[in-house]
């Protein structure tokens, strides 16, 4: 990406904080997320079982390697004898579905939001700055909570929601890159040749803010994945016929005495994605910005 | 600085009554928030009165003005399940509850964080680094439901050692104190680390090693110190993350708090709750945010110079 000039770029990097070119925790990241994403796009093929088959001879089914599993069900069986790898398999999908789905919503209104206000500033921006203060004081599961309670549950309504609630901080970070950015050279330079605003903006002032929001979007995701898995827990995410992660938590939560399996590979699965995204963010933000590690 | 808190007080007060406008907003997102607010089996007759009683047949900018009237008077109506009680009485008796885990998770995690923080900036690339770091992405990384579960599954199922719901004796805070405060803990270790890790390249604590100084009256002197101030924002600013994590924590272990009121009133369509309770936790982020605005200009007076 060619980066012009931005206000923040003259400040020199301290040479403690410019990582190798690849770390071993990028690497492990990187090579985890690309199998959770090959999981998610291949479950068809992958999973052993029907993810919704219920057999109740095999309900509650301990893993195969403790006493009285069977190898044809490596993780065991739920309370409905439905196979935990395969559920495990097909609930990548929606985890990624909804982190990077909301991620592209929210980037998008975000962005844009941002970039205007900023640019424009005036009684839009002091609008949309208070909204962001206002939509800040929710904390944000609280508001996703309740929006998806009102407009019902479900994947759609999931995605809209997370989307809707996410913008917030992109619009505040590119805003204030934009402030700065529009009184540099390049910027003053193409308003005095005559470029009108619909020109400057996508192609002087949105490449400059693309990199922190390369980082804030790689970080969101796995945040994202955090509260879908949130809110089907609490039964107001995805249909329950859908397999999640969080809602087979939920469901193993009655349980948990009896069958430690039900909650434990669930969340074990979540940990490894969202680990994996945080490690190759801190990578890429390391990498590309380090001033943005207050994120 | 009366000036700059006249003004912070202000903002705060146009965000709590955007806060208001929100909380109206999204009940009528549904278009008909008293068919919401009904079961499904409800009769038309059921939905046309509750519809009369909560004034939802005015007009819109009357609903809202009635609402706002309301509010501002702390009156968000009476519950819809409780019904003689008001909703804001119903959430401030559960409050208490709540600033008891706030307490109980920010007198754990903060303390061990500046441990973890402190260690991982001081004695770099030794195994106290990579021990408090790898703890640290953990937390983050780490659903805190999951983790509830998790601590559940250890300490009350398998070892007996510590309740796994209700509240009352200390034992019952622990196990959702660890869950609340474990990404807070980890959020808050790296925020100190790198934050001391800045101030640890600056010329004056070069200067001041140079001098001959101790190393650790250089780490406690001058490097955490000036360190703390951005980090005093970063922890006000979480704790509106904390209330926030409370709705899952105490749903998780059955915490009598205004977070696991809120998801019992959502389940029960108790709106008027719902309500009171959404704005009795934007407001205390509010002022928790405003308290620290004021603490910050007073640890540097920088900010209200400007």
């Amino acid at each position: 990406m060619a980066r012009t000039p931005t206000a923040g770029a003259a400040l020199p990097v301290p040479a403690r904080t410019r990582p190798a070119r690849w770390s071993p925790a990028a690497v492990g990241g990187f090579v985890v997320l690309v199998l959770v994403c090959v999981t998610a796009v291949a479950a068809p093929w992958l999973a052993p079982h029907d993810p919704m088959g219920q057999v109740l001879e095999r309900r509650l089914l301990p893993p195969a390697w403790t006493a009285g599993g069977d190898w044809a069900f490596p993780l065991g069986a739920d309370h409905l004898g439905r196979d935990i790898l395969s559920r495990l398999i097909f609930g990548s999908r929606i985890s990624l579905l909804v982190g990077v789905t909301a991620v592209a919503i929210s980037g998008l209104l975000g962005v844009t939001l941002g970039l205007l206000a900023g640019y424009y500033g005036g009684r839009f921006d002091t609008l949309l700055m208070r909204m962001v203060d206002v939509q800040l004081a929710f904390p944000f599961i609280l508001l996703a909570i309740t929006v998806v309670a009102v407009l019902g549950a479900g994947l759609r309504n999931v995605i809209i929601v997370l989307g809707v609630a996410g913008w917030t901080v992109y619009a505040r970070v590119v805003r204030g890159q934009v402030l700065s950015l529009r009184e540099m050279e390049f910027v003053v330079a193409a308003r005095a040749i005559g470029v009108p605003n619909h020109v400057i903006i996508p192609r002087h002032l949105l490449p400059n803010v693309v990199t922190p929001v390369v980082i804030m979007a790689t970080f969101a995701v796995a945040t994202n994945i955090i509260t879908e898995a949130s809110l089907s827990f609490l039964g107001l995410g995805v249909e329950p016929r859908i397999p999640t992660w969080g809602s087979m938590l939920s469901d193993g939560r009655a349980y948990i005495g009896r069958a430690w399996w039900l909650t434990t590979f669930p969340g074990l699965a979540i940990l490894v994605t969202v680990l994996s995204i945080n490690l190759l963010g801190d990578w890429l933000r390391d990498r590309l910005d380090p001033r943005l590690r207050n994120l | 600085m009366a000036q700059y808190i006249l003004a912070r007080l202000a903002q705060s007060v146009v965000v709590i009554l955007g806060v208001l406008l929100l909380v109206f907003v999204i009940l009528q997102l549904t278009g008909d928030p008293a068919r919401l607010m009904l079961p499904p089996e409800a009769t038309l007759e059921d939905i046309e009165r509750l519809r009369q009683q909560m004034g939802f047949d005015r007009p819109l900018p009357i609903q809202f003005l009635h609402f706002m009237a309301g509010a501002v008077r702390g009156d968000f109506g009476n519950s819809l399940r409780y019904r003689d009680q008001p909703a804001l009485q119903i959430v401030l008796e559960r409050f208490p509850a709540t600033i008891e885990l706030g307490l109980a998770t920010l007198a754990w995690s903060i303390p061990v964080a500046f441990v973890l923080g402190l260690v991982s900036a001081v004695r770099r690339a030794s195994l106290q680094e990579n021990a408090a770091m790898v703890t640290a992405l953990l937390g983050q990384s780490m659903p805190s439901f999951w983790l509830g579960l998790m601590l559940i599954l250890v300490f009350s199922v398998n070892l007996g050692l510590l309740p796994s719901s209700g509240r009352g004796r200390f034992a019952h805070v622990i196990l959702p104190a660890l869950t609340l405060g474990g990404f807070f803990m980890a959020r808050l270790t790296r925020l100190i680390r790198s934050g001391l890790l800045d101030v640890l390249a600056q010329d004056y604590v070069r200067t001041a090693r140079a001098k001959g100084l101790g190393e650790r009256a250089v780490v406690v002197r001058h490097a955490l110190k000036n360190a703390a101030i951005p980090i005093v924002t970063i922890i006000g600013l979480d704790i509106g993350t904390v209330l926030g994590g409370a709705v899952i924590t105490e749903t998780v272990f059955a915490w009598p708090g205004v977070g696991r009121l809120a998801i019992d009133s959502i389940s029960v369509r108790d709106f008027p709750v719902v309500q009171a309770d959404v704005f009795v936790i934007a407001v205390a982020f509010v002022l928790i945010n405003f308290s620290v605005d004021v603490l910050y200009t007073w640890l540097d007076p920088r900010v209200r110079l400007a």
